[in-house]
């Protein structure tokens, strides 16, 4: 139960500082024990058009947005237009009217509005209106009652080691202006600031790209090549800055065929190696995805999805990729294809990936959402005590060696895992290839041979299916038996789907919902989608796209198809739990 | 020592007469000249009759797909340095649809090593035109003749940075097994232009025709290739005249070096089975 929490929305021109004013808000208030998580809506291009930062502050964890607004601060017109079906009447409305001119209120409600000169206060004070954001943050701690210390700390922890002392002091001056001319504002009203209930030092705050970073690196990536692309950039910048101290090294590929092809060259040579991309990018990797299918390479490939088609809408956010991921590149090949829905599983999913991909020499697609990739989450911090690693079959020197053993690369195996050594290694020659080949790895048209690796090439899907680091399908909401009603999730629609029962339950006294959250799309699990399912009278398939990717996934793995029904958003934004919650009661 | 029957694999199945034997030949010399390992050499290749090669060598090998040999080579040499790693194919392979790839590997100057053996026209799939073949050139898809313009490998490897550019012929291979080594040795992204004439596809452009059009860097008694004005000016009379021998050799810093010297222990032989020595990236996310 997310309970209650405030949700703050800051919007105006982009070049206005909102992202940074808001990095530093989640600093303070993940100083008061409260949980966030943010959403920011920003146009692709680097100054102008309207850009918003919106804040959901809780008492406890959240990782899904809220589609109404408790304060919004608006620095230019445009921010009335896209946040004013948000507020509500209680609302506070804080306008700078240095660009404001008309003020658009929604028709029917209540909401307060006060004209605070944020620029002007910090142009009078400071000499300059670069303080106007701290100036902002101020006026939303007075309106939340946020604790001194606190600010003080996040403040400090957002600013010091990046500007110094000096511009810290400035800045904390700026936010106290804040504070105090609200408190003179004549009808000022306030609002509660959710209780932090996330005590001690266990906590992060983190992006979901960031916490992919972290989880690749804690299992054993050495090596990554990529190509900038939106919302996947941070994630090669990140390990660009960090790998070659922790003993890897970083790539800029000159497309994102030559980054795929250049990671796998790294798997073969033996390191941990991915690829990091977009949906446009995973479009131009297909045939590279099935060379490492068929010569049977370790590889990772992080997808952190936008919408398509084609461009589509490099910074916003959708599940559309799920279907070119499970099937692109021609021919038959075993691949993994997992989905992460928060920043734990984005740290742990990466992590494991790599003992995937090693395991059963295959490509492994790791697919994340802007919405989660580009966003700040409180979570408990990453247990990197659970992290394992499991290189699978590949053989050391000694083992190549012994005698009597002699080395196939592809021998045909019962659960179709053949033995791997790397360039280095005495006694481990052999051609990796993507020709048909024989167990020996030199091409063969030979027919029996043709299906005899094929065979044993597919039998790793079916051997997967039992490993234990392929995440499990996770289940929320009412697990009684009787349950009438099941929905089935991937990535971040879980979250808002789980909000979505807790408001179903307010509003109706009881659940008849029950929610399988699919984390591994392929291999597919029939018998763990089929028992979920059973007795049920309807599932409800909700997912960010257009063509129903998901449902059709399930359509194709079980004979249910007059059960299902697809709750689709294809928007650029993700789903809210409230209108997930809507749509529920409508049709059920 | 390894001899040239250690390294042979199988018999390859290009037509007798193809200019792509004596590649092969020559690259075993050149294996054997450095004094490399088997397991220690990795050849990489695209798709294509060229292609094959390591098909027929017994190092290690990858036979990847057409056109990205090269990112797939810098892969390898990125992940193990310690590795000498040789990259072969042909000219449709290397410079239509891997064209792309050749600039920024030259510009990258990867410690690697890549051969084209350049026939100008496209032989496994049985005789279209190329990106390298004469304008006027008749092919089943250039039935009037190619239209196109030639590109210069040449002179395109030294525009884009390549820091050891060199030519040579088939018909020579105690000249092209020394390039090699040579190319091999070099610190640094080496790039060779073989003249591999196809015997069966290509009818313009034979040994005879060839041998008439090349002549001997060495024969000319003030080249220098640590000239790059030189370089190019030979390179520029390559449809007229081919030069055999290394037309450019210059030294710089290799592609991620400063990462290379730091860990003497390369990306692919690091050990890591202790993922909590990485806990420390963590901290900065941490509540102060």
């Amino acid at each position: 139960m997310i309970g209650e929490s405030i949700n703050i929305t800051i919007g105006g021109e982009a070049g206005d500082g909102i992202l940074s004013a808001g990095e530093i808000l989640c600093k303070v208030i993940f100083e008061s024990n409260a949980g966030l998580c943010t959403y920011k809506n920003f146009p692709s291009r680097i100054r102008g058009g309207h850009t918003s930062y919106s804040i959901r502050i809780s008492g406890g964890l959240c990782s899904t947005r809220s589609d109404k607004t408790d304060i919004l601060v608006a620095f230019d017109e445009e921010t009335f237009d896209a946040h004013n079906r948000e507020l509500k009447d209680t609302s506070i409305v804080i306008y700078d009217p240095a660009k404001i001119k008309n003020i658009k209120k929604p028709d029917n409600c209540a909401a307060a509005y006060f004209e605070m000169p944020l620029g002007a206060i910090s142009t009078q004070q400071f000499g300059k209106s670069l303080y106007k954001n701290s100036v902002m943050i101020g006026v939303i701690a007075a309106i939340l009652g946020m604790n001194d210390a606190h600010i003080k700390k996040g403040f400090s922890a957002a600013i010091e080691s990046k500007k110094g002392a000096d511009i810290l002091k400035i800045n904390l001056d700026a936010c106290d202006t804040g504070i105090n001319h609200y408190k003179k504002t004549e009808g000022a009203k306030y609002l509660k600031m959710p209780a932090g209930e996330l005590c001690g030092d266990n906590y992060i705050m983190i992006t979901g790209n960031e916490a992919m970073t972290l989880g690749a690196i804690a299992g054993g990536c050495k090596f990554i090549a990529a190509y900038p692309i939106s919302p996947a950039t941070e994630i090669f910048e990140m390990m660009c800055s960090t790998l070659p101290k922790e003993g890897g090294t970083a790539m800029q590929a000159e497309d994102e065929i030559a980054a795929l092809c250049a990671a796998i060259g790294a798997g073969f040579a033996g390191a941990r190696s991915m690829t990091s991309t977009s949906g446009p990018g995973l479009s131009l990797m297909a045939e590279a995805i099935g060379l490492a299918g068929c010569a049977e390479v370790p590889v990772v490939i992080i997808d952190a999805q936008r919408p398509g088609p084609s461009t589509g809408l490099p910074t916003k956010t959708e599940q559309g990729d799920l279907c070119h991921a499970l099937f692109c590149s021609h021919g038959d090949i075993p691949r993994i294809v997992i989905a992460a829905a928060d920043v734990n599983e984005s740290f742990e999913f990466a992590a494991n990936a790599f003992n995937l991909a090693e395991i059963y020499q295959c490509p492994v697609i790791l697919l994340t959402e802007q919405v989660i990739a580009q966003n700040k989450f409180i979570s408990t911090a990453f247990d990197y005590s659970k992290i394992e690693i499991n290189r699978g079959k590949l053989l050391s020197e000694a083992d190549l060696n012994k005698p009597g053993y002699k080395f196939l690369r592809y021998e045909y195996t019962q659960d179709g895992i053949s033995p791997r050594a790397i360039p280095s290694q005495k006694g481990g020659v052999h051609l990796c290839n993507g020709n048909e080949h024989c167990d020996t790895g030199r091409i063969t048209e030979d027919p029996e041979l043709r299906v005899k690796i094929t065979d044993k090439r597919m039998a790793k899907i079916e051997s997967a299916l039992s490993s234990k680091y392929l995440p499990a399908p996770k289940y929320y909401g009412g697990g009684n038996d009787g349950v009438k009603y099941a929905i089935i999730t991937m990535g971040s629609v879980t979250a808002a789907a789980v909000e979505a029962l807790d408001i179903i339950s307010n509003k109706m006294g009881r659940i008849d919902f029950k929610i399988m959250q699919l984390t591994t799309l392929m291999p597919f699990c029939d018998r763990a989608a089929e028992t979920f399912i059973s007795g049920c009278e309807k599932v409800f398939v909700i997912e960010n796209n257009k063509s129903a990717q998901l449902c059709q996934l399930i359509k194709m793995r079980l004979p249910v198809h007059e059960k299902l029904h697809s709750i689709l958003k294809y928007d650029g934004f993700s789903f809210s739990a409230a209108e997930i919650a809507e749509k529920l009661m409508e049709v059920k | 020592m390894l001899t040239i029957n250690e390294l042979t694999h199988s018999k390859p199945t290009w037509c007798p007469g193809c200019g792509h034997f004596a590649v092969l030949n020559a690259i075993s010399r050149a294996v054997i000249e450095c004094g490399l390992k088997k397991e220690e050499t990795v050849c990489v290749s695209g798709i294509g009759c060229s292609s094959k090669l390591p098909e027929y060598l017994d190092t290690y090998g990858f036979h990847t797909i057409h056109g990205r040999s090269l990112p797939h080579a810098q892969g390898v040499k990125l992940a193990n340095p310690a590795l000498t790693v040789i990259d072969i194919g042909g000219d449709g392979d290397g410079f239509a649809i891997g064209c792309g790839h050749f600039i920024h590997a030259a510009r990258r100057n990867v410690d690697i090593t890549y051969i084209l053996m350049n026939n100008q026209v496209y032989s496994l799939t049985k005789g279209q035109t190329s990106p390298t073949s004469d304008r006027g050139f008749i092919t089943n898809t250039s039935p009037e003749g190619a239209e196109e313009a030639p590109i210069n490998v040449l002179l395109m490897a030294l525009t884009a940075g390549a820091t050891f550019v060199g030519c040579g012929f088939s018909s020579d291979v105690t000249g092209l097994g020394s390039l090699i080594a040579a190319a091999i040795k070099h610190k640094g992204f080496s790039f060779i232009n073989v003249i591999s004439p196809c015997v069966t596809f290509n009818k313009l452009n034979t040994y005879d025709s060839y041998k008439k059009q090349c002549y001997k860097l060495s024969d000319i008694s003030d080249y220098d290739p640590q000239s790059y004005e030189k370089a190019i000016k030979a390179a520029l009379g390559y449809f007229e005249k081919k030069p055999l021998g290394l037309l450019f050799k210059t030294e710089t810093s290799i592609f991620k070096e400063t990462h290379i010297s730091l860990h003497p222990i390369a990306p692919a032989m690091q050990d890591i089975s202790t993922p909590q020595k990485h806990i420390h990236l963590m901290q900065k996310y941490l509540r102060r």
